[in-house]
């Protein structure tokens, strides 16, 4: 501080020590000045810039080299968009200081970034056409002009203000609201942004909050800052509300419920979208590892179903194996027989063998065994079935018959025809009339003399279904078991390889066509053929040692 | 109740920076302690008229 009288360095005192005068007028100066920048700085600490302002421009009034105040007056005027009040403010301020002075850095800051003041340079312009705009009565281009300013100055106070007054002109009042609400953010005491949030909340029916509580003396208590703009009383809150507790509440509970809705319906769906994937993802693995096993159970199953099949197989074989190995035993026993001579034991033994046990070497002699002892097999069979006709065992004979027939299948045999008529008749009692009709064809196309005496029976024992025909019929077996015995006595002397004679085929047929017609006098007396009663036949003769024996084996000697 | 032309009438087109410079001249930068001086400087004078 230097004295206004010699320019002098003051001091602590009230007077210049250089040229003695009272400063003390001067001091006081300074300190009102001060003093109103430090009231100036305490609003500006809380937004109150209108009331800043105004105080920080008394302050320079008092001291134009108040640095400190005239710095932030230029700040204040910055925030509130007046950027080229702010530009000479800060210029004057580093004129009168040039060295350590904060304007000089906002200056460089505003220097440093030209696109910055082209763009608020070009705000300004815009707010200026947007005037003329109003006044002009083109509201709607001012209210473009007005956005695109708002969008790229967004401190700019003046601007908001003016769209909320065209805004309040055509009674968009919650449009020209919410822009007081932002402009009242930047600047919370300016008074033409206070008064039109009072004429929208008047209009939009709400108390307007300066008249919330009042204290006695008028003024609203704790919430009200007062200061003296010129000679006007400026009561201003000290925050900016536009809510009651009510609406506070509601705006939690709708904060809450808006929350709740974020989570429900983008928070939830994800956690259940993860877990249903993982669900998923859980089962998919077990369905594989299912699966796997599955498989490599059903591969075990088939190695155990291969091996036993193997097993089965191996076992079947081994079977055959011993039976044919028991076959070719029976085979080579036969052939023994054969070789020591006993030709009955031959042929008894040959008859329980089968050709198709054997093959090869054992076929061929098989072949030859029953080649040489061909006759006597038949032999064999033929008397083994009718020994059992005779006894009426007709199983035993079709199953003896049957064989005998098979033995012999050109039919050379002279009992061949005998053989077939009586397999026929084993078949036919034993109600196997398939069999019967299939015997008594052949019988007939074979023999067609006798075909009458098999014709009655074919057919299914069409006899049988007569009243008589049972007893035709019994009677007919009868007949035959009569003709049987002769002829099985007869078919003993026919086989007898000696050729000492005996009844032919035809004869046989003619004594049995007899028989039949014997048979109808009625007579059960079948007459069996009788070793012990009748003279031995010998129906074979053994070619080394001259011995002849019956249709049953037995020795027949001369005499 | 707001009436739109009397409050347009309040808002004037603000100074953009090509008349910052001329602002700045403009400026009556003139303080209390100026005319502080400028009274005492009077008074001075008027001192010395009375003198002669």
């Amino acid at each position: 501080m230097k004295c206004i009288y010699c320019g002098a360095e003051l001091t602590g005192d009230s007077f210049c020590h250089s040229c003695g005068a009272d400063v003390s007028i001067q001091k006081r100066i300074i300190r009102i000045s001060n003093l109103l920048y430090n009231r100036g700085l305490e609003k500006a600490s809380v937004r109150d810039l209108s009331g800043a302002e105004s105080l920080l421009r008394q302050s320079i009034k008092f001291n134009k080299e108040n640095i400190d105040a005239r710095n932030l007056l230029g700040l204040c005027y910055f925030e509130t968009g007046e950027v080229v009040s702010a530009l000479v403010e800060w210029v004057i301020s580093s004129n009168l200081k040039p060295e350590n002075n904060l304007a000089q850095t906002y200056l460089e800051d505003l220097r440093g970034n030209k696109n910055r003041l082209d763009t608020i340079n070009s705000t300004i312009r815009k707010y200026n056409q947007s005037i003329e705009y109003c006044r002009g009565g083109h509201e709607d281009m001012a209210v473009m002009q007005l956005k695109k300013v708002i969008s790229q100055n967004p401190k700019m106070v003046k601007a908001y203000q003016l769209l909320a007054l065209l805004y309040m002109k055509y009674g968009e009042w919650d449009r020209a609201g919410r822009l007081l609400k932002k402009a009242s953010q930047i600047d919370n005491t300016n008074t033409t942004t206070l008064r039109y949030l009072t004429a929208v909340r008047e209009e939009k029916g709400k108390r307007p909050f300066a008249r919330r509580k009042s204290s006695p003396d008028g003024t609203e208590e704790g919430r009200s800052m007062r200061y003296v703009s010129g000679n006007d009383l400026v009561i201003a809150p000290t925050t900016f509300r536009d809510s009651s507790t009510i609406a506070t509440v509601i705006n939690i509970f709708l904060g809450v419920l808006l929350g709740a809705a974020i989570v429900w319906f983008l928070t939830v769906p994800a956690v259940r979208q993860n877990v249903n994937d993982k669900a998923n993802k859980s089962v998919t693995d077990a369905n594989t590892s299912l699966a796997t096993a599955t498989a490599a159970a059903q591969d075990l199953q088939d190695q155990i179903d291969s091996a036993n099949s193997d097993a089965d197989a191996a076992r079947k074989e081994r079977d055959d194996a011993n039976k044919r190995i028991e076959g070719y035993n029976d085979l080579l026993a036969v052939a023994d027989l054969y070789v020591l001579g006993d030709q009955n034991k031959t042929v008894e033994a040959l008859g329980k063998l089968s050709a198709d046990d054997y093959d090869g070497e054992g076929k061929t002699l098989y072949d030859d065994i029953t080649q040489m002892v061909g006759g006597a097999l038949f032999n064999q069979y033929y008397t083994d079935g009718t020994t059992a006709y005779v006894n009426k065992d007709y199983a035993g004979a079709a199953a003896s018959l049957q064989q005998a027939v098979d033995s012999d299948p050109e039919g050379k045999a002279d009992n061949y025809q005998s053989a077939l008529y009586y397999l026929g008749f084993a078949y036919y009692f034993q109600g196997d009339y398939d069999k019967a009709d299939e015997i008594f064809r052949q019988f007939a196309d074979r023999y067609p003399s006798r075909a009458a005496e098999v014709q009655p029976y074919m057919s299914g024992g069409a006899s049988q279904s007569s009243d008589t025909g049972g007893g035709a019929s019994q009677s007919q077996g009868q007949a035959s078991v009569n003709m049987d015995s002769t002829q099985a006595q007869a078919s003993a002397q026919g086989t007898d390889q000696t050729g000492t004679g005996g009844t032919s085929g035809t004869d046989a047929a003619a004594s049995s066509q007899g028989a039949v017609q014997q048979g109808d006098g009625g007579g059960s007396d079948i007459t069996v053929y009788d070793s012990s009663q009748s003279t031995p036949q010998i129906v074979w003769t053994d070619p080394y040692t001259g011995q002849g024996y019956d249709m049953y084996g037995n020795p027949v000697y001369a005499g | 109740m707001i009436n739109y032309e009397e409050e347009l009438k309040k808002f004037h087109p603000s100074m953009d920076v090509s008349e910052a410079e001329d602002a700045i001249y403009s400026r009556d930068l003139t303080d209390v302690t100026d005319i502080l001086k400028e009274m005492l400087q009077d008074e001075k004078e008027k001192k010395g008229k009375n003198v002669r």
